[in-house]
């Protein structure tokens, strides 16, 4: 962090790129079943002011409790303290501390009839604290967490609910997570595993909480969502049941057009980004009590109201564009400033060049920028820059974009070592560049599968294993012959289609596939 | 000039793949120190189209020897001509050893003096005047044989001993001259060393068969050009000293002089191998000169560079600077080097020009073999051992290997598949710390510069061939597969002998894995199957048999399956196959044939085919299978229906209150829910979210942008109607329809009349209603279109202007009738499995019917047991002690031979019926209530005045709404009731209290 206030102070405007997404992080809710308002994402402007990360993140905390047999919603919020993987290092252990506080406070009934109905509602009430020790380890871009308890004490708990007051007993409650983590260019994914066995005291003897469940997330610079599917059983001495969990947080920017009401306004309508966080919790019970069958709905949701923040982008002049194909793809990847400069300028039946590409897709995947312009200010020696690229020397305004995609893995020379970052792009290379921003490549089975166009032939070997994953994600198709047209070169109408695509894909595919496809299909 | 710097870009513009081959680079080539640069020669130019003879083949024999011997200035053509058959006069011999002593110029010199003195002195013009003069000088010939040479009358010539210039040279004659000329040489230069061996003692002349023709006077000189291999004898063993020597011979003759001639002139001829070429353009003047240095790795290891000038003058000929290249039969200059080639070079060193390049043999290629044992990032090599346990090492081609980053970790070399010049396969990045050191690499080299390396790991065992499956058919015995190079390949086979195995995509663990192949008999291995099992898609591993027929012997499979998920838009079904028009996500449409046999499940419970419903959502498990390019082969294996999600759980209308873009609401004023009632709910505003980015909008019918309705839609009378759908999170919008007219809602009622496209009728509608893109069709809890109301549904219709229809909602016509009601008196229990009842009673609308047969009935884990304290554990459900329930009567509620609830209630078989109003936990209010009259048959109303009733609900006490047995909180104010009671009060009048056993909603 301090370097990066450094790079301020001498205020360089690469700073932005080089700052930090304040993405959602693993387990922000927690691992009961629980859910939160989600982290607000930053708006570009914060994020170019500010770059304090808060370490403490506290936010509104709904959990269902099933101890007393039915489902009862508590509200309240969850503080996480969490620690990160030290950088530098390829494995080591940090803390992370989770604190939650709920209550449910019945409706005040003012209905005389049902005074002194039996089991009448007296509120229910949760306190848990609980410290993992996290111990990690990296192998390439894979990372696996470990979360453990150190000692028994690490995790207290007590949960009162229809006058009852359940303890949990340290000694006999257990809990062990375990989470794999893939970082890629542009998206970090990742899946765990998470098994509880609560047990707590109560004046009707012990009560037994089992959860397993798996969970899956992934962050990227537009979205992040994680999702869980916990099953549970509760066991007591009289019933026993059984339900699922399935709580689910995504945080997503949105674009949203508007057009300008009044006529006499000195720029056209704009796109504004909103922040918007969705959370829900939805669950099914299995197995009920047997006395309940008839009271308790089987299935129920329960979500966070979230406010969206929001902020004007910048309406980018594309007036010349009017009605053209690709005006919209233009006019938004302006707005994002992921097209740079005068859009005055932005040709869009010329052939886009290499560098030019990459420079847009390290934007729209927002990749870390390295500082060159510090080698310049350091007057003590000469640095000698190690050219990666013969053809990119570093005075270029484009160099530190091809480096940020060469150090990713997204960027590699032709044959020769030659970037020819002024050669126009061939729509097979534009395709494996961008899907590995992905990091999807390997959703081909093959490593040369023989993709479903036409002129599959045409297809360099090294491409097709990236054009068949973007074709079956959906990102490509073929024209109306079924061709991928492989060795044309990309238009730079084509390329705004293209990053568009991948943009659409972050902010909104990911988080379908993460959302409704794991918890709509749910047994 | 143009020309020639095309021709070297295109040696610069590789083909265009990420990683695809490697420059042949000696690594460090263009960073070691350059010992000598050395430049073409500006005569080298018009040389070399010299030297292009027509007349000499690329193959013949003499073609070096004729370029070299011409890059040495030793020879000249005329007219592109050599004419190698030629036989050479004597003075054209001396002309051809003078140029050798290098008297060229010279003899030109002396030649223009003498021709300037003709007329005095009488002698004879001829080219070869200064030749001979210097000849003459030189000792080659004697002032007689001059006096011949030059006399103007050569007919006056003694014919027996005189000197005839123009007479073939014989061969004993040219090894004479030969060796003056060598003398000559070995005189004038440093210190009278030279490579001329003048030792007679070898006697190599007594080895000829024809020695004694050799004349005494020459015998010494054949000896000394023979024993030096200068001269050579012919193929019978003759040295032929009195035969004619032609042109071409001589060419060779001359040629093998180079070594004592390079000797004697500062001349040196260096071995090496081209590492690197750079160009490079001077442009500050605008003269855009250029040149190419070729970085020469020389046999020493140093670096000298050979450098080819094009100078873009006026005269640009008269300033290139290149050298005579021969390159196997090719006569060229120094473009035509490539990094790789093998060259000999001579080179002045005086004025480090250079004379002569020969390519030597172009680029060696060899494999070699062994393991890994280093690899010396720092000086790019690698160390391999080889089979015979010697360590070697070799320069690794630049771009073979490489540093991501500072580290030893991020330091890499890129591995091929395999040694092959065409891979089709990528080169594999390989981290060093990933390298598999001690295994086995195969090392493509060339000249001694490693060009590929591929690692091949330990020796293969097992034949294998991969590919996924494009066809199988088990009746004609044979399977044709796409290999990984994308090539079909078919093969035969006999089911009976073959060992098939497939892993299922459920099934990704085995236990028993591949040992199962070791030992065949092992153990049952759940992935044994037929070759039936084997589809298209599949991918597969084949072992053939290892004799003529390769018939296969052992196939594994694994399936190909990928996840699609979509909307069903239409369903058809036809005997085993059910065809079905899916939506993705994305809004692209395909047709699937499904065999009805494929499992369809809905949140965890198998379905029929039959239940799918068009609207549904649905995740299927395809297998996919391309078959050639453009031709996709999609079967469904599985389908799995979306549970609650995007079921459409609720219809709101009202006005447009506002939207608010930001925080992603839509705010509705004066609005009502719809149920299946008619709307009802109603609230002064409702705050609806619609944060989700797939909202459909429409006005009127046609879809609309959400900043349109903002900017255009106002809080007219219109009205706006939304479809809610679930989501994990609750509910979320699902489709936004603006109307401008007033809506009016229609009854339930069943669909008589569709056209298929959107008009429809129902018994009750007046006339044919329609459909837009904007109408909300709700079709069992799924949003469809128009196109999907069909007859005879049963659907509540609002009406939005005239008979366009704004919302219709289709849904199972209510009633309770397939719930199956019995009383039976218990006969005995088999406990927790089934119970038997000696006689029962069937309900019939009013009346129980009495059947006195025995029948058993089904208990499972979902039988619910009731008594009057409410649900009980089915542990109580006994025959036996005080507790038993044999001989008591239950009521029984049953499905087939299963029965659902077994509930001890009292004999109900008196009824009322009303609309429900309010409910609480113990009573329900009823209004509109008539009751039945047993003996009469017929339902009356309980009073005129005050038609209520109290039903009062105890713990045991049955409801039955939309087929299902429900708590008493589904029941909803509107519901008609049709309610069974042990029995009437005495007098019936409004407002009365009655015990309700058996509640039945009927509407």
């Amino acid at each position: 962090m301090k370097k990066i206030k450094y790079c301020f102070l001498l205020g360089i405007i690469m700073a932005f790129f080089t700052s930090l997404n304040v993405k959602a992080e693993l387990g922000d809710f927690g691992f009961f079943g629980g859910i939160s308002d989600g982290r607000d994402l930053p708006k570009t402007t914060e994020l170019l002011l500010d770059d304090d990360k808060n370490e403490e993140l506290e936010s509104i905390y709904k959990e269902v409790n099933f101890l007393s047999g039915r489902p009862i919603t508590l509200e309240g919020n969850i503080t996480v303290d969490m620690d990160e993987p030290d950088e530098d290092e390829t494995m080591g252990s940090y803390e992370a501390d989770y604190e939650y506080n709920a209550v449910y406070t019945p409706e005040q009934t003012d209905n005389e009839d049902e005074e002194g109905a039996e089991g009448e509602d007296e509120g229910a009430s949760l306190t848990r604290s609980i410290t993992y020790e996290v111990k990690y380890r990296k192998e390439g871009s894979q990372t696996i967490k470990d979360f453990g308890l150190e000692d028994p004490d690490d995790w207290t708990e007590t949960i009162t609910a229809n006058g009852q007051t359940y303890s949990l007993d340290q000694d006999r409650s257990k809990s062990s997570i375990s989470v794999i983590e893939d970082k890629t260019p542009g998206v970090t994914y990742y899946k765990g595993n998470l098994n509880h066995r609560a047990v707590y005291t109560s004046d009707n003897g012990d009560v037994i909480l089992d959860m397993n469940g798996t969970f899956y997330g992934y962050n990227c610079a537009y979205s992040s969502t994680e999702t869980h599917r916990i099953d549970c059983t509760v066991t007591t001495n009289d019933w026993q049941m059984q339900y699922q969990l399935r709580p689910s947080v995504s945080m997503g920017k949105t674009l949203q057009y508007t057009s300008n009401e009044p006529t006499a306004i000195s720029f056209d309508g704009n796109y504004q980004e909103i922040m918007q966080n969705r959370s829900g919790l939805s669950y099914n019970i299995y197995v009920l009590p047997v006395q309940l069958t008839y009271e308790v709905e089987p299935t129920g949701n329960v979500s966070i109201d979230t406010f969206n923040n929001f902020e004007q982008l910048i309406a980018p002049d594309v007036s010349y564009l009017k009605g053209h194909f690709a005006e919209d793809d233009i006019k938004r990847l302006f707005s994002m400033k992921i097209l740079d400069g005068d859009s005055k300028y932005y040709q869009p039946s010329q052939a886009i060049t290499r560098g030019q590409f990459v420079e847009m897709l390290v934007k729209a995947i927002k990749l870390p920028i390295e500082d060159t312009s510090s080698n310049r200010s350091s007057r003590r020696r000469q640095t000698v820059v190690n050219l990666v690229f013969p053809d990119v020397l570093p005075e270029r305004a484009d160099y530190p974009y091809v480096m940020a995609a060469y150090k990713a893995g997204l960027a590699v020379g032709r044959d020769n070592g030659h970037f020819y970052i002024d050669s126009p792009i061939e729509r097979q290379e534009a395709i494996v560049i961008l899907l590995r921003t992905l990091g999807l490549e390997n959703l081909g089975l093959d490593p040369t599968p023989i993709t479903s166009f036409t002129d599959d032939k045409n297809i360099a070997s090294w491409a097709k294993k990236e054009i068949y994953a973007a074709n079956r994600i959906g990102i490509i198709a073929g024209d109306d012959d079924g061709r991928f047209k492989p060795t044309d070169y990309v238009s730079k109408a084509e390329a705004a289609a293209f990053v568009n695509r991948l943009n659409n894909y972050m902010r909104n595919d990911l988080q379908t596939d993460y959302t409704e496809h794991i918890v709509n299909y749910a047994n | 000039m143009k020309k020639i710097i095309a021709a070297i870009a295109s040696v610069i513009m590789f083909s265009t793949s990420a990683v695809n081959s490697f420059a042949l680079t000696d690594t460090k080539i263009f960073t070691d120190t350059v010992s000598n640069t050395y430049t073409g020669r500006p005569e080298a130019k018009s040389m070399i189209s010299n030297l292009k003879f027509k007349d000499v083949a690329a193959n013949h024999w003499a073609k070096e020897a004729i370029t070299k011997a011409g890059a040495f200035d030793m020879i000249k053509g005329y007219n592109r001509n050599f004419s190698p058959n030629d036989s050479v006069s004597n003075q054209e011999a001396l002309a051809f050893c003078l140029r050798v002593m290098g008297l060229e110029s010279e003899a030109q010199a002396e030649g223009v003096r003498l021709q300037n003195n003709i007329e005095t002195n009488g002698i004879l013009p001829t080219w070869s005047l200064g030749y001979l003069s210097l000849a003459r000088q030189n000792g080659m010939i004697t002032p007689a044989q001059y006096a011949d040479a030059i006399n103007v009358n050569q007919e006056d010539i003694d014919p027996e001993t005189g000197f005839f210039k123009e007479a073939p040279a014989t061969r004993q004659q040219v090894a004479a001259w030969i060796v003056d000329a060598l003398d000559y040489l070995e005189q004038t230069t440093n210190g009278g060393e030279s490579a001329f061996d003048r030792d007679l003692s070898q006697q190599k002349i007594y080895t000829f068969s024809d020695w004694k023709n050799i004349s005494a006077e020459y015998a010494d000189d054949v000896e000394l050009v023979t024993a030096n291999g200068i001269m050579k004898g012919d193929s019978n063993g003759n040295f032929n000293p009195t035969g004619g020597i032609t042109r071409a011979e001589m060419a060779q003759v001359l040629s093998s002089t180079d070594e004592i001639y390079i000797q004697s002139r500062t001349l040196v001829k260096k071995y090496g191998t081209v590492g690197g070429i750079r160009d490079s353009q001077l442009n500050e003047t605008g003269s855009s000169d250029f040149w190419r240095n070729i970085y020469i790795r020389n046999e020493d290891g140093k670096v000298d560079i050979l450098q080819y000038q094009l100078e873009n003058s006026s005269s640009p000929q008269a300033a290139d600077r290149d050298a005579v290249v021969y390159n196997n039969g090719a006569v060229t200059g120094l473009e035509s080097l490539k990094m790789g080639d093998k060259i000999e070079y001579t080179v002045n060193s005086a004025s480090n020009e250079i004379y002569f390049v020969k390519c030597i043999g172009g680029v060696e290629t060899k494999e070699v073999s062994g393991t890994l044992e280093e690899f010396d990032y720092t000086n790019g090599q690698i160390h391999i051992v080889d089979s015979s346990g010697q360590r070697q090492i070799y320069f690794v081609a630049d771009g073979l290997y490489g540093n991501d980053g500072t580290e030893d970790s991020t330091r890499y070399v890129y591995l091929a598949p395999k040694l092959s010049e065409n891979n089709d396969q990528p080169y594999k990045k390989v981290y060093n710390t990933d390298l598999p050191y001690g295994s086995k690499f195969n090392l493509q080299l060339k000249n001694e510069i490693v060009t590929i390396m591929a690692y091949e790991g330990e020796p293969t065992v097992v034949d294998e061939l991969r590919g996924i499956v494009v066809e199988n058919n088990p009746g004609l015995g044979y399977l044709t597969v796409v290999d990984n190079n994308g090539n079909e390949v078919t093969k035969n086979y006999y089911s009976e002998d073959m060992i098939v195995e497939k892993q299922q995509y459920y099934d990704s663990q085995d236990e028993i894995g591949y040992i199962d192949q070791v030992f065949p008999n092992f153990q049952y291995d759940p992935r044994d199957t037929t070759i039936d099992q084997i589809e298209a898609g599949d991918i597969v591993f084949i072992q053939t048999y290892d004799d003529d027929s390769s018939t296969i012997e052992k196939i594994s499979a694994s399936t190909n399956y990928t996840m699609k998920y979509g909307r069903l838009r239409q369903f058809s079904t036809d005997g085993d196959i059910s065809q079905m028009l899916i939506e993705y996500e994305d809004g692209q449409t395909t047709w699937f044939d499904v065999a009805n046999s494929v499992f369809v499940s809905k949140a965890g419970k198998p379905l029929a085919m039959t239940n799918i419903q068009t609207g549904d959502w649905l995740k299927i498990l395809v297998n996919r299978a391309i078959i050639s390019p453009g031709y996709v082969m999609e079967s469904v294996k599985e389908i799995n229906i979306e549970g609650s999600g995007h079921e459409i759980s609720s219809i709101i209308k009202g006005q447009l209150g506002a939207i608010n873009q930001l925080q992603r609401e839509i705010s509705v004023q004066n609005s009502y829910s719809l149920s299946n009632a008619g709307w009802g709910d109603y609230k002064e505003i409702r705050t609806i979210s619609i944060d989700n980015g797939d909202i459909s909008y429409y006005y009127e019918g046609k879809q609309i942008s959400l900043d349109y309705a903002m900017q255009y839609l106002k809080r007219a009378d219109g009205e706006v109607y939304i479809a809610l759908e679930n989501n994990y999170a609750g509910e979320r919008v699902s489709m936004v329809s603006f109307r401008d007219g007033r809506g009016s809602i229609l009854d339930s009622d069943t669909v008589v009349n569709s056209d298929g496209i959107g008009g429809f009728a129902t018994i009750s509608s007046n006339g044919t209603l329609s459909t837009d893109a904007g109408t909300i069709v709700r079709r069992h809890g799924r949003l469809v279109t128009g196109s999907d109301i069909m007859i005879p549904d049963y659907a509540q219709v609002e009406l939005n202007g005239g008979t366009k229809a704004a919302v219709v909602d289709i849904y199972d016509q209510p009633g309770s009738s397939s719930v199956l009601i019995a009383r039976g008196r218990i006969l005995s229990i088999d406990e927790g499995a089934s119970f038997k009842v000696q006689s029962m009673s069937q309900l019939n609308d009013m009346t129980w019917v009495f059947t006195p047969v025995e029948r058993e009935f089904v208990i499972d884990e979902s039988t619910i047991f009731i008594d009057e304290t409410g649900i009980v554990s089915r542990d109580s459900f006994i025959d036996y002690t005080d507790a038993s329930a044999a001989n008591q009567v239950f009521n029984i509620i049953y499905d087939g031979t299963r029965a659902t609830h077994v509930i001890k209630s009292p004999y109900a078989k008196d009824g009322l019926r009303g609309t429900v109003y309010s409910v609480s936990d113990t009573s329900i209010g009823i209004k509109d209530t008539t009751y039945y009259q047993e003996n009469t048959g017929i339902w009356k109303d309980v009073s005129k005045t005050d038609n209520s009733a109290n039903i009062t609900v105890a713990p045991n006490t049955i409801v039955v709404k939309n087929n299902q047995v429900v708590g008493l909180n589904s029941l909803e104010a509107g519901d008609k009731l049709k309610v069974y009671t042990n029995e009437l009060p005495e007098t019936i009048t409004g407002g009365m209290t009655v015990n309700g056993y058996i509640i039945l909603v009927e509407n």
